[in-house]
């Protein structure tokens, strides 16, 4: 589950039977990726109005644990994997909320992925660059600490 | 003699965002070395099959240097010509802007050359024709009428748009009016020309910040119709990294299909900033004579301040520039007050054996005061005398360091009968062996003008 997936799920949760109903084209296709997860379903008689299923409750319940550890290497070694998956010649930096995706099912809490990233960016082992401004990167970014931007792209090279 | 109040010590760092009209002073090579290598690779090809033109995008996030990257590809490459193009204002004059900024680049000379290499291969206008049809005609006419001395001046107009006299402010219309005749001159330009050009294009994603993706389309599409129809150039895109997704996005797969990936600049690491600060403190060192200590220092910058720089920074060049600038300038206001006391330190010393030596008949004084010591000369007949005063003690140790480096080497070098100290040696410098004779200041008016008597 991702920083944007959970407070969806949430919001559904909390609404119950009423279902939520998605306004956007983009609120549209992250519920139909949720739906095709099975932690959603599309109320009956609409089009646009979403339930949480057990599944979705369930999985909401396991949420993610503050304590997870994972050691550097197996942290470098998923990002790399990530980042090979969605990198390619024309688009040679990545989005860092999509490497965040990729790499949910790890259940990595963000403010521990943040701090790691930022680790290799400073050992010289990836790059992070930053968005244009920090609208273009309210979610999933990684704010620097010395507050010069937001991260919001990422490579293996420095 | 250096006055303080006049010494005006430049911040190295005062410069941290590069521009296409003054020319950079320095290239730190590793960020950017394996960009340089592809478009010199690009280069080749396109110098090797004279009819190829390449797209090749370049992106970084703001500071990353590139419009810098556009100095080094102007200082770097020999085997080509390199036009700096910013983005144009209006999406639907890009022929004539690209062709209004090689004329600006290449300047008299490049229109001459083009029109001595048609003239001379064509010998008439009738004969080009065959080879430049459509609005190429009317071009090649232009550059025929300015080997004539009856058109020249006319053609001149026509071809930059510049007044040369009254006789052609009369003559408004000017080849940048109309885009399709832009577009037929920079065919003919880049066919006849001796070398590739590189058209550097900054700032891609300006059009679509401020006119729209629509607008940036628009221009996506026209260069690549000059891909298409020109060949024997390079078309460099600097581009953000944020917005190059989206204007690939948005861009058409026919004109995706002609761009090669994307070159990347790169970052500073740690050894970067720390070379970059050595080179540009270089001058700095020279405004406070610090002439002899390490060829490496960092002073007035240390370590800590590469640290901090690139904690900063993380890396961004411009963000770790702008970083460095500010600890320059912390340091120069205490440096400054130092430099201050110790020269008046130095002007009361100096004064007080220029009476004394001006009393002795015979003796002549020459001082040369500097900011890390005082150096006079007296001489006497056939004798020669350096008299040196050390900086005042307390100032930063670099002043102390670098004079009595500096005193050593003038020591070796001059020949001098005596040399005379005012002051005490330090500990660590006595161990040496100087042939040094030392008074204290307070020594000055007694045993020191005795000792002057006896030569």
């Amino acid at each position: 589950m991702d920083y944007i997936e959970t407070p969806y799920l949430r919001i559904l949760q909390f609404l119950g039977e009423t279902g939520y109903y998605a306004r956007t084209e983009a609120e549209k296709t992250l519920l139909q990726e949720l739906v095709d997860k099975g932690y959603v379903r599309i109320k009956r008689g609409t089009k646009n109005v979403f339930q949480l299923t057990s599944e979705g409750e369930s999985n909401l319940t396991r949420e993610m644990n503050p304590n997870t550890t994972i050691s550097d290497r197996e942290f470098l070694a998923c990002l790399k994997k990530a980042y090979n998956d969605l990198a390619n010649p024309m688009k040679p930096l990545v989005r860092i909320p999509e490497v965040r995706r990729k790499l949910s099912e790890k259940r990595i809490p963000d403010s521990l992925f943040n701090q790691k990233v930022l680790n290799l960016h400073d050992q010289g082992v990836l790059t992070l660059q930053t968005a244009l401004s920090r609208s273009h990167a309210v979610h999933g970014g990684i704010e620097s600490d010395s507050g010069t931007g937001v991260f919001y792209f990422m490579m293996f090279e420095a | 003699m250096t006055h303080v109040a006049s010494l005006v010590i430049e911040n190295p760092f005062h410069n941290f965002t590069s521009r296409s009209d003054i020319p950079d002073l320095f290239n730190l090579n590793r960020p950017n070395k394996e960009a340089l290598k592809q478009v010199i690779r690009f280069l080749e090809i396109v110098r090797r099959k004279k009819r190829e033109s390449v797209v090749l995008p370049i992106i970084a996030e703001a500071g990353y240097g590139k419009t810098h990257f556009y100095w080094v590809l102007n200082k770097t490459i020999t085997d080509a010509y390199v036009v700096y193009i910013p983005v144009p204002t209006n999406p639907s004059r890009v022929y004539s802007h690209f062709y209004f900024e090689t004329i600006k680049a290449g300047g008299a000379p490049l229109l001459e050359y083009v029109a001595d290499a048609l003239t001379q291969k064509y010998q008439k206008v009738e004969h080009a024709a065959v080879d430049f049809s459509g609005m190429g005609n009317i071009v090649i006419n232009g550059f025929f009428a300015l080997k004539d001395p009856n058109q020249s001046k006319l053609a001149l107009k026509w071809l930059t748009g510049f007044d040369i006299d009254d006789d052609t402010t009369n003559f408004k219309r000017t080849i940048m009016d109309d885009e399709e005749l832009a577009l037929a001159a920079l065919k003919i330009i880049l066919k006849v020309i001796d070398k590739p050009i590189i058209f550097f294009v900054d700032e891609l994603e300006s059009l679509f910040i401020a006119l729209g993706p629509e607008a940036e389309l628009q221009f996506l599409e026209t260069l690549k119709k000059l891909h298409n129809e020109a060949s024997n150039f390079i078309l460099c895109l600097a581009c953000l990294t944020t917005l190059w997704d989206a204007i690939l996005d948005l861009s058409s797969t026919a004109v995706q299909s002609r761009i090669e990936p994307p070159v990347l600049l790169k970052r500073f690491l740690k050894k970067d900033i720390q070379a970059y600060c050595v080179q540009m403190l270089q001058d700095f060192h020279q405004k406070f004579e610090i002439l002899t200590i390490d060829q490496n220092s960092l002073w007035p910058l240390s370590k800590a301040d590469i640290e901090s720089a690139y904690a900063y920074s993380h890396g961004n060049p411009r963000e770790a520039i702008k970083w460095l600038a500010g600890c320059i300038e912390e340091r120069k206001t205490s440096l400054l007050k130092d430099l201050e006391k110790n020269q008046k330190y130095l002007s009361r010393s100096g004064k007080q054996i220029k009476i004394i030596v001006d009393k002795m008949p015979k003796f002549s004084t020459g001082i040369l005061q500097r900011n890390n010591g005082s150096l006079i000369s007296v001489s006497a007949s056939e004798k020669r005398i350096l008299v040196t005063i050390p900086p005042l003690k307390g100032i930063d140790e670099v002043f102390h360091q670098s004079y009595w480096s500096n005193l050593r080497t003038i020591i070796n070098s001059e020949d001098y009968n005596e040399v005379i100290l005012i002051g005490s040696i330090p500990e660590d410098e006595e161990e040496k062996d100087w042939q040094i004779k030392t008074f204290s200041e307070s020594e000055l008016k007694t045993k020191f003008q005795e000792y002057l008597k006896q030569i």
